[in-house]
């Protein structure tokens, strides 16, 4: 919680140097903009959840977490793990897309924020298998939004993809360093 | 292909294209097999003893075509993907062709939001109508994202290739 506020932070200053730059980057800022508030309000409400769970089983949790009694408060633990990680990505998109806006889209910041984004999605691949094997639904996730969570071969592609895209960012981050160096 | 990430990625995104190819082939291949079964084929998505409505094979056939045209428009946008990954494994992923690229995936994303309108309407008074068809489709606010995060790396690729030439000019 308290990295995802950091993230938040890290978002905003951003998504105001990003604003006058053109539509483009306005249009993508507005739309992860609302994105985030809506997994941050469902993280909120998905904490209220679990508390309000967890106080009404109290003793009946004393035994395995994989008993059924633990469903419940299972679903919500995943639930907020894949949030989490959602809201991660989106942080580190909404930084990506702020640096773009000031002409910095090599900056090496951006190869770490992009290998950021490819482990988180990776993350999410991971703990919805985690979720399968174990038996919990967590496919549509907390409050109505689907999460993406869960082992798919296209998620399997997109975390390729995603690492690939973070090796081209290194190779642009070079390029601009040799570019400055030579001017 | 000596990296072993780069053929991980192209062998997940030539299994996706061989997807989404087989996905268009058939639904589309498909259509004029339904309509030409028409009758059996009502029969077998009705309840027992209740009887279709006539347009119903219509929208059936408009539900295969339709999500014919989306594979094949997710074909496409795996293939331009396939073709960057390959420049990757070239040691040259800014070229202009890339930036067209990404913005022509943009596009395709944009064009699949479109075609799932009328599919997730159709689909769903596919449903109310007939009791054993299942519809599961909606519009995504995270497909528009995808799409504007593709515009945005199409502006990314550029500043690389202008970066690029830049630096082969002062060399």
């Amino acid at each position: 919680m308290l990295r995802s506020l950091s993230r938040l932070r890290e978002a905003f200053p951003a998504r105001a140097a990003a604003r006058p730059a053109d539509d483009l980057l306005v249009a993508a800022n507005i739309l992860l903009g609302i994105v985030l508030v809506g997994v941050i309000l469902a993280l909120a409400f998905g904490a209220i959840a679990l508390v309000v769970q967890v106080a009404r089983l109290g003793e009946a949790l004393l035994v395995s977490p994989l008993d059924p009694v633990w469903a419940p408060v299972n679903r919500l633990l995943f639930g907020l793990g894949a949030l989490l990680l959602v809201e991660a990505v989106i942080g580190s998109l909404l930084a990506m897309i702020g640096a773009v806006g000031r002409g910095e889209a090599f900056a090496r910041d951006n190869v770490s924020r992009m290998e950021t984004i490819a482990c988180d999605v990776l993350g999410l691949q991971v703990l919805g298998l985690v979720a399968a094997t174990a038996g919990v639904p967590v496919g549509t996730g907390i409050a109505g939004i689907d999460l993406g969570v869960g082992l798919t071969p296209a998620g399997l592609a997109l975390v390729l993809v995603l690492f690939v895209l973070a090796r081209v960012f290194r190779e642009g981050a070079r390029l601009r360093e040799e570019a400055e160096g030579t001017v | 292909m000596r990296d072993p990430l780069l053929a991980a990625a192209r062998m997940a995104l030539g299994f996706s294209m061989a997807a989404m190819a087989f996905v268009a082939v058939s639904s589309i291949a498909l259509a004029p097999l339904v309509y030409g079964w028409r009758d059996a084929v009502l029969a077998r998505v009705v309840a027992p003893g209740a009887t279709p409505p006539p347009e119903a094979i219509w929208a059936i056939v408009a539900v295969l075509l339709l999500t014919g045209a989306g594979a094949a428009l997710g074909f496409l946008f795996f293939r331009h993907l396939y073709r960057i990954v390959a420049t990757v494994g070239e040691g040259d992923p800014f070229v202009p062709a890339n930036a067209e690229r990404l913005r022509a995936m943009g596009w395709i994303v944009v064009a699949v939001h479109l075609i799932v309108v009328p599919l997730a309407a159709i689909g769903a008074w596919l449903q109310t109508t007939m009791e054993r068809f299942h519809a599961n489709i909606s519009v995504s606010l995270g497909g528009l994202l995808l799409a504007l995060v593709l515009f945005v790396l199409a502006r990314v690729f550029r500043e690389g290739t202008r970066l690029r030439a830049e630096v082969e000019g002062t060399v």
